[in-house]
């Protein structure tokens, strides 16, 4: 469970993960965007959980890379929160911004009832054979919202900031929060919006930038997830002989299950991104092996205990050809492929970074928690 | 003599039917702000998605207890605020705490209240209404009506509220906050769709642009539901106007310094809201009239009001719903501009919709209000006092002026055009004759003479004499084109041939009717 009462907005661990593992690939994705002709340039769209301070937002508006429209609003960040009043405290930080108020995962795997999910369905409507009760708008609320979620697809930098874990015990496997990530890599294939110059044909995202968020654990995690995530690195070891070796190198472990059993937590750091490797694959994306992934890890410290929290970035890219435009039953591309090996080996080699506070306070971090304050106090002059 | 009581059901129903429109609801919790001596109202939308809507205000608050009173039965009730309370800022009290925090149940099913006083108790507490409460009163459903202990009356439950036990007022904000959990769904489409309408438009950070994107439209509906929300909310809420030349001659200068140090600002989603109208820059210019203080003693009850009344002359005002008169108690709109001008009897056609005009009642007047506090009860004294007066002024005064600032801009126009037709007529003769036209006209010389034209070959120039057009005996307004083409024929019939006239004439009255 998240920390409740903690501070996050302070933390200066969390900012130093923002500003050193955020914001350079964010800034790598508006250079990219910068560097492309005048009709295919266009404003960056960010998806967050940014939490009613929204440090991240204005850190991303301090840099550049999220520019905000005519009128001055954000009008192309969406976030979600699931505290409903928290939604609107948020809106005021970063006016604009489209905001859903909620369980993100229960918007993102509401059971459409229509099952198609026709995107201009309209189920806000009256429905002609059922009373106006409460039950009922609560229904016809979730799957608007869900409606209008999709339809905010796609994005050119997501931000899973959970803040939880990724695996819930009593979840059925493979887990809410897997199932969802599905769904929302198959909608980051959904058409661009609309930008000024935009070429007459309808555009997809060839590439975004993903940054995931979880808790390692939970304590009692259960076995099927254990299971899954042994299995994807067997899998590796399995076709990659030297990457038993690198591992003994690096942790110590002579094979999977001792990393699993003697070390849950590097077990964990290797298993997860591995998982959401695969799940972009599976929906016809894949790592960039350029960057790969970079993993940050720190520990925070609460009255309910000790967590250890992690943080995921990497550089998506889109399979090319897409799928739709492959032979039947081709598999992913050779590029996908290889760039998925690299990203594993990679993952092996690297390790994680352990944040400290050692390390987050031996360097300025620029901007500063101050700096963003100041530049959100622009927009919400009570904000303290 | 029995007593006569009034239905507990007739309450409960207007628990969920009492206002037009959503800002007619969310005004009334905007003036809970004001009452709360808040500077800062916000009222948060969720704009563009809608799914939410809060009214917080940082104000001074209300205890659990008075929640608990007024929830208890107090809402409705005319028992308002303690009348020692202290106003700050010199405003006068809007007194109306109780069924206006109810009228969001017409967007919403439930919702949060949360409040802190200044010193620093508080409370929040969930609030869910009955469904389908119309339905059950109607049936006497037993899970909302039921017997007093004394069978002496019904009493009706409209929904029930809990309080929040993990409430930690140090984490709160000072004032009150309303905050929907459930928007009713009809609202959030309407609100949805109106973003798609031809010609919506985001909206801006500033309000006088705001006012620019209104004033562009003939009426605010071809802007959404959206744009009608805050505007309704910027006419109807006491706050400032743009400026204080914001209309011509400073006709608002005073009321707006008064506005000022009142210290209140209403935001909608970020945005600051300020009065809705800046009229400035009509080529015809403006019949103004101030209406000065006035004080009737209708029922030897004290009525009194000033005001303005501004005509846009020949220019219809944008947007509709900026035409007509407005009435203020206290600083806050009844309803919005009436463009009935409160049931003035005479037809003055378009020149209504050049009229806009604000009636601010310092005293009196509050009894004439319907519980809606949208209208008043049109045949209270004192509104009826208001109203003949208001109307006095317009028949009287304002119309009278209007219709002479017509009269001058139609002779004016007359002339210009009387000009610009000799002009051209000048031209047309210069383009068939070899020499350079002089066109005149003169008066003839007596009743029986007939008006004719005359042209002479001068060396130099051919010079026209064209009868007055008062002496043309035709249609007044056909008279300057008989005496032009009078002319045209005088001066081809100079010409040596039959052909050559008959062309001259042709080519000539061609090319002055293309003109004409």
């Amino acid at each position: 469970m998240a920390a409740q009462g903690f501070a996050f907005e302070d933390c200066p661990l969390k900012h130093y993960v923002r500003v050193k593992g955020w914001l350079p690939h964010c800034k790598a994705r508006k250079r990219a965007n910068a560097d492309l002709g005048p009709s295919e340039q266009r404003r960056l769209r960010y998806f967050t959980f940014c939490a009613i301070g929204a440090i991240d937002v204005h850190m991303l508006n301090i840099a550049k890379v999220i520019s905000l429209s005519r009128e001055d609003k954000f009008d192309n960040v969406v976030f979600f929160d699931r505290e409903t009043d928290a939604v609107l405290e948020t809106q005021k930080r970063i006016p604009g911004a489209m905001g859903f108020p909620g369980n993100f995962i229960d918007v993102v795997l509401a059971n459409d009832p229509a099952a198609t999910l026709a995107e201009d369905h309209d189920y806000l409507a009256p429905p002609l054979d059922l009373q106006d009760e409460y039950s009922t708008r609560r229904e016809q609320l979730i799957y608007g919202q869900r409606r209008d979620f999709i339809k905010a697809f796609p994005f050119d930098i997501v931000n899973l900031d959970l803040e939880e874990f990724a695996f819930k015990a009593n979840d059925p496997f493979p887990g809410k929060v897997i199932t969802a990530l599905r769904k929302l890599f198959e909608w980051q294939k959904n058409p661009l919006h609309a930008w000024p110059n935009r070429p007459k044909k309808s555009v997809c995202l060839d590439s975004f930038t993903l940054m995931f968020t979880t808790q390692i654990g939970p304590p009692n995690i259960s076995k099927e997830y254990t299971d899954m995530l042994r299995e994807y690195l067997e899998q590796n070891i399995a076709s990659h002989s030297d990457l038993s070796g690198i591992l003994h190198e690096r942790i110590g472990a002579t094979n999977v299950a001792a990393l699993q059993s003697d070390h849950f937590e590097d077990f964990f750091k290797l298993g997860v991104p591995k998982v959401l490797a695969s799940l972009l694959l599976e929906t016809d994306w894949y790592v960039d092996a350029d960057k790969g992934i970079t993993t940050f890890a720190f520990k925070r410290n609460w009255t309910g205990g000790e967590y250890t929290m992690l943080h995921f970035v990497m550089d998506v890219k889109r399979q090319e050809p897409p799928r739709q435009r492959r032979a039947p039953n081709s598999g992913h591309t050779a590029g996908a492929i290889d760039a998925y090996a690299s990203v594993v080996r990679r993952l092996f080699t690297q390790g994680d970074l352990e944040v400290t506070n050692e390390i987050a306070s031996s360097i300025e971090l620029k901007p500063s928690l101050e700096e963003i304050r100041a530049c959100r106090r622009k927009y919400y002059p009570e904000d303290v | 003599m029995p007593k006569i009581h009034v239905h507990e059901k007739a309450l409960a129903h207007l628990s969920r039917g009492l206002y037009r429109s959503p800002a007619s609801a969310l005004r009334e919790l905007v003036s809970n702000g004001w009452d709360a001596n808040a500077t800062v109202v916000r009222i948060s939308t969720n704009y563009p998605n809608f799914y939410q809507l809060a009214v917080e205000d940082n104000g001074d608050g209300f205890s659990a207890e008075e929640f608990a009173r007024l929830m208890g039965g107090g809402i409705g009730n005319s028992e308002k605020r303690p009348a020692a309370k202290k106003m700050k800022y010199g405003r006068p009290i809007i007194g109306r705490l109780g069924i206006g925090m109810l009228g969001i149940a017409q967007i919403c099913g439930s919702f949060t209240v949360t409040s802190k006083m200044k010193d620093g108790t508080g409370f929040r507490a969930k609030v869910k209404l009955y469904d389908l409460l119309k339905e059950k009163l109607d049936t006497n459903d037993s899970s909302v009506v039921s017997s007093s202990s004394d069978q002496q009356f019904e009493e009706v439950d409209v929904g029930v509220y809990d309080f929040e036990e993990q409430y930690d007022p140090n984490k709160a904000n000072f004032g009150t906050a309303i905050v929907t959990d459930d928007v009713h769904p009809a609202f959030v489409r309407a609100f949805q769709l109106s973003l798609k309408f031809e010609k919506f438009r985001k909206p801006p950070s500033q309000w006088q642009k705001a006012i620019d994107i209104v004033s562009g439209v003939r009426s605010i509906q071809e802007l959404g539901d959206y744009w009608r929300l805050l505007w309704e909310l910027a006419a109807s809420c006491p706050v400032p106007y743009v400026s204080a030349n914001c209309l011509p001659q400073k006709l608002i200068s005073d009321e707006q310094k008064l506005l000022e140090s009142y210290n209140f600002k209403v935001f909608v989603d970020s945005l600051e809201l300020k009065k809705p109208i800046h009229l400035k820059g009509n080529p015809a210019g403006y019949t103004i009239r101030r209406i000065q203080p006035q004080h009737l003693t209708p029922y030897g009850r004290n009525l009194r009001f000033h005001g303005y009344i501004i005509v846009q002359e020949g220019a219809q005002l944008k947007p509709d719903e900026l035409r007509g008169l407005l009435i203020r108690i206290k600083n806050v709109a009844i309803g919005y501009y009436d463009p009935g001008m409160l049931d003035y009897r005479y037809n003055e056609g378009p020149r209504s919709r050049w009229l806009t005009g604000e009636i601010y009642a310092t005293e009196g007047l509050e009894d004439a209000l319907n519980i809606d506090r949208d209208s008043f009860n049109r045949f209270h004294p004192q509104f009826r006092a208001m109203q003949e007066y208001v109307h006095s002024v317009l028949h009287e005064k304002v119309f009278p002026e209007v219709y002479k600032q017509i009269e001058v801009r139609s002779s004016d126009r007359a002339l210009t055009k009387r000009t610009e037709r000799t002009s051209h007529l000048t031209q047309v003769l210069s383009d068939v004759s070899t020499k350079p036209v002089s066109v005149r006209s003169v008066t003839k010389s007596s009743d029986y003479a007939p008006a004719e034209v005359s042209v002479k070959r001068e060396s130099k120039q051919l010079q026209v004499v064209i009868p007055d057009e008062a002496d043309i005996l035709t249609k007044k307004s056909n008279r300057q084109l008989a005496s032009s083409i009078l002319a045209l024929f005088e001066v081809a019939m100079n010409e040596p041939t039959d052909t050559r006239r008959r062309e001259v004439f042709r080519r000539s009255l061609l090319s002055l009717l293309s003109k004409w």
